[in-house]
């Protein structure tokens, strides 16, 4: 049992894979809900959660659930009328399951970044294809590099005495030059780069790469249980046993064994990994109470 | 109360609203001709969506006979969505029509106070109903004959003010003048003189000549008073309500003014927090109130109504240029599938016509008659994209709605289409881009 950190990118890889992929494939409210708790569950674990980025989630949650209505006037439930635009009750509540279905995708991938860090994904990348492993690397590496040069200009802008005025459509027209200038210096940095790389060598050889991940039995074990629960899941949803219609009135699927079945796979795989972590805690914490 | 509610503007319904609601929930009669006239009523001051109107429309039309047919097609005439229970009513009515061409309430004998009252509840369906306009027309070559040489009209034997009260006003709902039609008037006498014959000096009325004044005469003779001032100057028939404007109004101003003087109050708020925080340079306070103009001007463009004061039926305009046909149809898709809701026999909307106004378009007279049919439609700008919850795309990527006029698909959007007097629209749902359309 060991946290998705450890485990074998290839297994950590399936996981996710199956995940996000059962929850960008249904708009089942019980899917969604089941997925949402899942990477919540796993972001309080890790102590990712803070008061902050709920409340911007919340807020992000809100906007999307009402703008759904305000386009799409499919549904029998008429709320009321605007501009002669009928709001209904089925467009909210389609708006809501993509809502939801949006936020536990965002969630899922903060998860996979922290369980896949750069050298996994390059690990795996570089067995499909060094070429796309090496661009992936030079983009991730981008986004931090680019977060730093920024607070480099910032403060330089500042030095130089950019933001004297103390008001916001000039702070905002300084944010907007600082933008510029570093777009400027990240085109160059990229042409700087690439002639660093050839002088070093880039191209001339063949590229070897060095891997110290073990594929051990928990892996195998892991990954084989995973596409076991997504197989039976995506099953469930593809044959339309988890079919949820919400135009033009809601009409959930009929309650098959399939449908069921469906629904206990994926909320065992969604609370997989924090069984599997849960788990190991309360293993330390009676361990720990002997000694 | 429909005299004042159908003569005197801006007066206030509510607390005999709340009497009537409490008194149809407390002690509601049982004689469905007595609930059907209080929904009526309930209708009238704005109660529509009450349960007890719903009940009435759902179990007394037709339960006791001819008078219940009367007053639940009158109640019919008056709500949103009853197209197809007034066919059936109008069809149960036409065949209570005895030989002589009229109504009673029993016996084979026509009453003329009953045939009127038929007729007035037949006026507004006679546009879309040719069978009824032909039983109209034997009705009123009753009527005719019937008036008395002293114009009046008798009710079982009796000439009396409610019988001529009442033809009064089966006449201006048919759109005929009582005073110059020459049918109705015998020895230079019209109903409208024989009914003045019974007005008392006190302005009230009795209910046969040398008695004293009668409420029930009084009533009548005033209904048919107004059903006359309306129809001479231009107004719907007696018994279709004109919409609530000035409640209506004031609601929706009511909250529209609200909503800006909020957004205001907002901008007096973080103009005076800004004021503290030190951040007073004025461009701060010129994109603050930039801010809040834009939002009152989206403000004002929006129009919010509930669903049931949407779909409530509207006075027709008055100053109208003509009359179009607007049919919907889905035939191209008719029993393909369960999913969608497709009527059987593939009509949507039969054909009904409407009044447009100067420059109207396709679009408006879509719009006018999803209102008053409670469809479900759904525009994107003035392109439509989906009727009655059959959109395009459903049926393949060649599926969607097309509109004909007068047999040719115009080659401009529907809401650039001018409309001319006595147009033919037809909407169609087409699976691939109208070559499957006749």
């Amino acid at each position: 049992m060991r946290s998705l950190g450890e485990l074998h990118p290839l297994s950590v890889f399936c996981y996710f894979a199956g995940v996000m992929s059962v929850c960008m494939l249904s708009l089942h409210p019980a899917l969604i809900i089941l997925s949402l708790l899942g990477c919540l569950t796993l972001l309080l674990l890790h102590n990712q959660v803070k008061a902050r980025t709920l409340a911007a989630s919340l807020g992000l949650f809100t906007v999307l659930t009402l703008l759904n209505p305000l386009f799409y006037h499919d549904g029998i439930t008429v709320l009321f009328v605007i501009n002669d635009r009928p709001f209904t009750l089925e467009a909210l509540l389609y708006g809501a399951a993509a809502a939801g279905m949006i936020l536990s995708m965002v969630g899922w991938f903060r998860l996979l970044s922290r369980a896949l860090t750069n050298d996994r994904l390059l690990y795996l990348l570089g067995r499909l294809s060094p070429r796309l492993a090496l661009m992936v690397s030079m983009a991730l590496r981008f986004v931090p590099a680019f977060a730093r040069q920024g607070q480099r200009i910032h403060q330089a802008q500042q030095g130089l005495g950019l933001y004297r005025g103390d008001n916001a459509p000039d702070a905002l027209r300084g944010r907007i030059r600082e933008f510029s200038i570093l777009t400027t210096w990240a085109l160059e940095n990229g042409i700087v780069t690439a002639d660093s790389m050839a002088a070093r060598g880039y191209g001339t050889g063949r590229r070897t790469s060095y891997a110290i991940f073990r594929f051990t039995r928990v892996d195998a074990l892991f990954m084989l249980f995973s596409l076991a629960l997504t197989a039976v899941t995506l099953t469930a949803i593809l044959s339309s046993a988890l079919k949820f219609d919400y135009y033009p009135a809601l009409t959930p699927p009929a309650d098959t064994l399939l449908a069921r079945a469906g629904l206990c796979a994926y909320s065992v795989l969604c609370l997989l990994p924090a069984l599997m972590e849960g788990g190991e805690r309360i293993r330390w914490r009676c361990l720990q109470s002997r000694i | 109360m429909l005299a004042l509610r159908q003569n005197t503007q801006g007066l206030d319904y509510s607390a005999y609203a709340d009497a009537l609601q409490q008194y149809v929930e407390i002690a509601p009669p049982a004689s469905a001709s007595s609930r059907l006239k209080l929904a009526l009523l309930l209708t009238a001051c704005g109660r529509a969506d009450h349960p007890f109107v719903a009940a009435a429309r759902a179990e007394d039309i037709g339960r006791q006979g001819v008078m219940s047919w009367i007053y639940g097609l009158h109640l019919l005439n008056n709500l949103p969505g009853t197209a197809g229970e007034i066919d059936q009513a109008v069809a149960s009515l036409l065949s209570l029509q005895l030989a002589d061409g009229g109504w009673a309430v029993m016996g084979a004998q026509s009453d003329a106070d009953v045939t009127a009252m038929a007729l007035q509840a037949l006026a507004p369906t006679l546009a879309n109903h040719s069978d009824a306009q032909a039983a109209a027309d034997r009705a009123l070559a009753l009527l005719s004959a019937m008036q008395a040489d002293t114009g009046d009209y008798r009710s079982m034997g009796t000439s009396n003010c409610e019988s001529a009260a009442q033809v009064i006003i089966a006449l201006c709902a048919l759109g005929i003048d009582p005073l110059t039609d020459a049918r109705f008037i015998k020895n230079g006498c019209s109903a409208l003189d024989a009914m003045l014959r019974y007005q008392l000096e006190d302005n009230a009325f009795a209910h046969t000549v040398g008695n004293a004044k009668n409420n029930m005469a009084t009533v009548q003779a005033l209904s048919a008073l107004i059903a006359l001032k309306r129809f001479q100057a231009g107004q719907g028939s007696y018994y279709l309500l004109d919409a609530l404007p000035a409640a209506q109004q004031a609601a929706a101003v009511g909250w529209k003014t609200w909503a800006i003087i909020g957004i205001a109050a907002f901008g007096i708020l973080l103009t005076v927090i800004l004021w503290f925080l030190k951040k007073r340079n004025y461009k701060n306070f010129i994109l603050l109130w930039l801010i809040c103009g834009a939002l009152a001007l989206a403000l004002c463009l929006l129009r919010i109504e509930s669903a049931a004061n949407y779909y409530a039926p509207a006075p027709t305009a008055e100053s109208s240029m003509g009359e179009v046909t607007l049919t919907i149809r889905c035939d191209t898709v008719k029993g393909l599938t369960d999913a969608r809701y497709i009527p059987d026999s593939a009509v949507i909307l039969p054909e009904t016509s409407y009044k447009i106004a100067e420059n109207a378009t396709v679009y408006d007279v879509l719009v006018q008659a999803a209102k008053e049919n409670q469809l479900q439609l759904d525009c994107r700008g003035t392109y439509v994209a989906g009727i009655s919850h059959l959109y395009e795309f459903d049926f393949g990527n060649l599926s969607g709605w097309m509109y004909r006029v007068n047999g040719v698909f115009p080659d401009v959007g529907c809401g650039e289409y001018q409309l001319s007097d006595d147009d033919r629209i037809e909407w169609l749902y087409t699976c691939d881009l109208g070559r499957d359309l006749p």
